[in-house]
């Protein structure tokens, strides 16, 4: 009998080892996302291998050309490369330096640093490109103007059109991401941990670099990822700061390719197969980082993280901080306003002759942005809400089940981010155009869009708290008798919620300044304030682009002042 | 003949696509569209038809904010209302195609900087026959060979443009060979490949200026910028030493906001193009469309729109303050249209001039 027994059970292993077991929590996902996606990639590869006429669709004549093509353009990769990994690091820095200072210090004024820390990500690359153009431009910039007239020095100071002023702006703009994924790590760890190194004589610095900091390397390594691939896929910052001075990267290179008549398809989209077979690398290395290792630092207790008294030093850190917020927020922010007074392109100082025509054209003379900034909030907040849950439902599913195809989902999810956004919106029109349904022209269709733009973001958000979270904890529930609603009722979401409101409020952010999708997407009564921004930067002169700016932030910051109450209140709930 | 027979092929291959999806069904309903523009384009006008049909949406790649100002006096005068979208042709025209395809159009009106690229949607049968009033104004040069498909709605002049402020007069550039000094290196700036005025500044200048121009200038490393709007920013700035082709309208700006900007017409030649106005076939609001289309073309709307812009009219009667006498120019408009159409010469020059700014 029991030698049947092994024998049977030896067979049925065999058998779970051989059968592909494909559960509904993966391969429901994984059927959306394929049919979402399927479509523009198909498009892109197509489009990528057509030697033929360059508008067919689909091709006809398939070779290997725009790739040789693309050989003669190495410079727009190695740029990107150089962008994107020089950005990174530099944000990475910001982000973990910014992120214990917060969440681990007794830094004073720490709540109101986290704020301001936040707030130029919602501003966006626009907005910054657009304010760092009229600080560090070589002749005009504000920078330069100051310098020269201080040391009566007449070379410049700084010159942001460079590949380092790219890098500089990419990386203020983007470490907000990496405070965010990174604070909300640190927020949750085992300080029991630290103390251990402190008890066996690790000093502070010591400890926060051999303790601290390997725990939050999921975390680390998330911000890293999406800061190293929105980079690549940056396109404001570039196009603002980098065509004028024949710098080119992928999508300003892109851009000019399909902005152009007739667009050359083929050599953007064999541009993109690259830029997504790079963004593929980045993911598998994280992934290989990760593999094996066991980031759980959630456990059944509930921890309050010790902040460490750094004694003198704090008064170090304060001006850190304090520096980033002047380089990223109030440097910026108070150029633009400086900006929008003026009546001409060059800032003057000429009080009396400031106006505030600017601002009346764009609030009530320019039909566009009324209509753009409900658009806007709108889209903001059910992107927020759509994206959130069902990236919540794919962390889940690809960190606590036990299915096959977990990877490839995960895989599927983070394809979007590799997509350069002008060419999935492309592909995107042709979708919902071929659909039955009359979603063109709508704001639903937009919506759609931008939920599936900002997936990989909403899934890194929230992979990197799952994986925190100890399973062990809903196994504890599962044992006591609690059924799999109760448990994530009473269990999983209150444990996610802070990665869920933070994941959240990611969305909206990136929602409000998105551009590059959206310039296809949104027409007549589906304007959005991104691309009304850049076609104002485009066409309309500085003050007003400024103005226009102007009211962008404070509508972020209104939302965003909004959101972090209805936070509180709900937290004290 | 050849370019007609050409997009058929085009149009087979992306039938095939729509038959694999939806677009069936959308197909069929095509002759049915066809037919209907026709017969409306015959049809003239009807205010009250034209206030219920909605606002009626312009696509253009002008300056937003002079469209928005123009739009405004148009419902005024008219009653009618109007909205605009700014696209460049590379995002208008697949856009247009995709919304061909499937019969879900959402513009009506087309205003572009390329009538090459007009033209060809006229042969495309994508664009509604309607003869303004005051077609006669217009001379052949500026308007469809069949008057109705499209007309100039305004004549832009590229002269270069530089600040005295930062370029001595005594040294500033005479005539285009003068780009070619080293002086100028990284200083010039001229718009990107997309822009539909560089095309028609390289069509208009090739035959004229030396072969190894174009080279010779791409020595000099001229900058790439998106608009004219930034060119003329830079230069206001300093940023920029020599604005290499800057639509007239941006030399009117600056003096009408009392600026130093100089602009340069060189004897040999000034490009120009035709900006020009067509109707969509499948404009959802024919009457609005019409009516657009005759105010525009008309004395008084040529008037406010190149008031409001500060270019040149097509119109002989029209006078805008601040604008040298054309008459005085040596204008270069494309004149071999077939050859300004052909896929292929637009090829070769975003080919040569991507490679000039460094792309």
């Amino acid at each position: 009998m029991s030698v049947l027994s092994e024998q049977e059970a030896q067979r049925a292993a065999f058998a779970r080892a051989s059968a592909f077991d494909l559960r509904p929590e993966v391969w429901i996902p994984l059927v959306l996302l394929a049919g979402t996606l399927g479509f523009p990639f198909f498009l892109l590869v197509t489009s990528a291998f057509n030697v033929g006429d360059p508008e067919a669709f689909p091709a006809k004549v398939y070779g290997v050309d725009n790739f040789i093509a693309l050989s003669g353009h190495l410079d727009w990769i190695r740029n990107t490369l150089v962008i994107a990994g020089g950005g990174t690091a530099l944000g990475l820095v910001i982000g973990v330096v910014l992120a214990w200072i917060i969440h681990r210090t007794t830094m004073p004024g720490r709540k109101l640093f986290e704020l301001l820390i936040a707030i130029p990500y919602p501003l966006g690359p626009l907005v910054g490109a657009l304010a760092w153009s009229q600080l560090g431009a070589p002749r005009d910039g504000l920078i330069n103007r100051m310098f020269g007239a201080i040391t009566g020095i007449e070379t410049h100071l700084i010159n942001i059109y460079t590949p380092m002023g790219i890098i500089f702006v990419e990386a203020i703009f983007e470490a907000p991401v990496a405070v965010l994924i990174i604070g909300a790590a640190m927020q949750r760890m085992d300080p029991s941990l630290e103390e251990c190194s402190s008890i066996f004589g690790s000093g502070k610095l010591r400890t926060a670099w051999k303790v601290t900091l390997p725990l939050m390397l999921p975390a680390v390594a998330s911000a890293a990822l999406f800061m190293f691939t929105s980079m690549i896929g940056s396109f404001a910052i570039p196009t603002m700061l980098g065509t004028s001075s024949r710098f080119y990267v992928a999508t300003n290179a892109m851009y000019v390719l399909l902005q152009g008549y007739p667009p050359n398809y083929p050599l953007a989209a064999a541009l993109g197969l690259v830029l997504i077979c790079m963004t593929a690398l980045a993911v598998w290395l994280v992934q290989r980082v990760l593999r094996g290792k066991s980031y759980a630092v959630i456990s059944g207790k509930n921890y309050r993280p010790r902040q460490v008294d750094m004694g003198w030093i704090t008064w170090v850190l304060f001006a850190i901080a304090s520096l980033y917020v002047l380089l990223s927020l109030i440097l910026p922010m108070g150029t633009l306003l400086l900006a929008s007074f003026q009546s001409s392109n060059a800032i003057s100082f000429n009080f009396p002759a400031w106006t505030l025509g600017n601002y009346k054209y764009v609030m009530f003379d320019f039909p566009t942005t009324q209509q753009a900034i409900i658009n806007s909030l709108l889209l903001g907040v059910g992107t927020g809400v759509i994206g959130v849950l069902l990236a919540t439902f794919i962390a889940l599913a690809t960190h606590r089940s036990r299915s096959d195809g977990r990877r490839l989902l995960e895989q599927m999810t983070m394809l979007p981010q590799a997509f350069p956004r002008l060419i999935f919106a492309i592909g995107f029109l042709w979708m919902i155009l071929a659909l039955p349904l009359k979603l063109y022209g709508s704001l639903f269709a937009v919506l759609l869009a931008y939920v599936i733009v900002f997936l990989p973001l909403a899934y890194r958000g929230m992979s990197g708290v799952v994986v925190q979270i100890d399973i062990a904890l809903e196994e504890a529930a599962r044992i006591s008798g609690a059924g799999a609603f109760r448990i994530l009722r009473t269990v999983t979401l209150p444990l996610l919620r802070p990665g869920l409101l933070a994941t959240w409020a990611l969305l909206f952010m990136v929602s409000v300044r998105e551009i590059s999708a959206s310039l296809f997407l949104s027409g007549p009564g589906t304007q959005v304030l991104g691309p009304a921004i850049f076609s104002f930067w485009d066409s309309g002169g500085m003050p007003r682009v400024s103005a226009l700016a102007v009211v962008q932030a404070l509508i972020i910051l209104i939302a965003l002042t909004l959101v972090r109450s209805m936070a509180n209140r709900g937290a004290k709930v | 003949m050849k370019l007609t027979a050409g997009f058929r092929r085009d149009g087979l291959t992306r039938r095939q696509l729509l038959i694999t999806g939806a677009g069936g069904v959308l197909w069929s309903a095509m002759p049915h569209l066809v037919s209907r523009a026709h017969a409306e384009a015959s049809q003239p006008p009807s205010v009250e038809a034209a206030k219920a049909e909605g606002p009626v949406v312009v696509w253009h790649a002008d300056q937003e904010a002079d469209v928005v100002e123009f739009l405004r006096i148009f419902k005024e005068k008219t009653g009618v209302d109007a909205v605009q979208q700014r696209l460049l042709p590379g995002a208008a025209l697949p856009k247009l195609e995709a919304e061909f395809r499937a019969g879900q159009t959402t513009g009506d009106v087309y205003i572009t900087s390329d009538s090459g690229i007009m033209e060809n949607l006229r042969l495309q049968n994508r664009l509604l026959r309607y003869i303004p009033k005051d077609i006669d104004a217009y001379a052949p040069e500026y308007r469809s060979a069949e008057p109705g498909y499209w007309t100039t709605y305004y004549v832009n002049v590229g002269p270069m443009m530089y600040d005295p402020r930062y370029v001595k007069k005594e040294i500033a550039p005479k005539t285009w060979t003068d780009l070619l000094d080293p002086q100028w290196k990284g200083q010039i700036g001229f718009q990107n490949s997309a822009a539909g005025t560089s095309y028609g500044f390289w069509f208009a200048m090739k035959d004229v200026l030396p072969k190894d121009f174009w080279d010779n200038l791409g020595k000099n490393n001229p900058r790439a910028y998106a608009s004219s709007t930034q060119i003329s920013q830079d230069i206001e700035r300093g940023d920029l030493k020599i604005g290499g082709r800057v639509s007239i309208f941006q030399y009117v700006k600056s003096v009408r906001n009392k600026q130093s900007v100089q602009a340069v017409f060189p004897e040999i030649g000034v490009p120009a193009v035709n900006q020009v106005i067509g109707i969509f076939s499948t404009t959802k609001r024919p009457n609005a469309s019409k009516i657009f289309t005759e105010f525009m073309l008309s004395k008084e709307g040529q008037f406010l729109w190149n008031n409001i812009q500060g270019s040149y009219s097509a119109r002989k009667d029209i006078h805008i303050e601040h604008l040298p006498d054309i008459t005085t120019l040596k204008l270069r408009l494309p004149v071999d249209f077939q050859d300004y159409m052909r896929p292929e010469r637009r090829r070769e020059f975003v080919a040569i001039w991507n490679k000039m700014t460094g792309l």
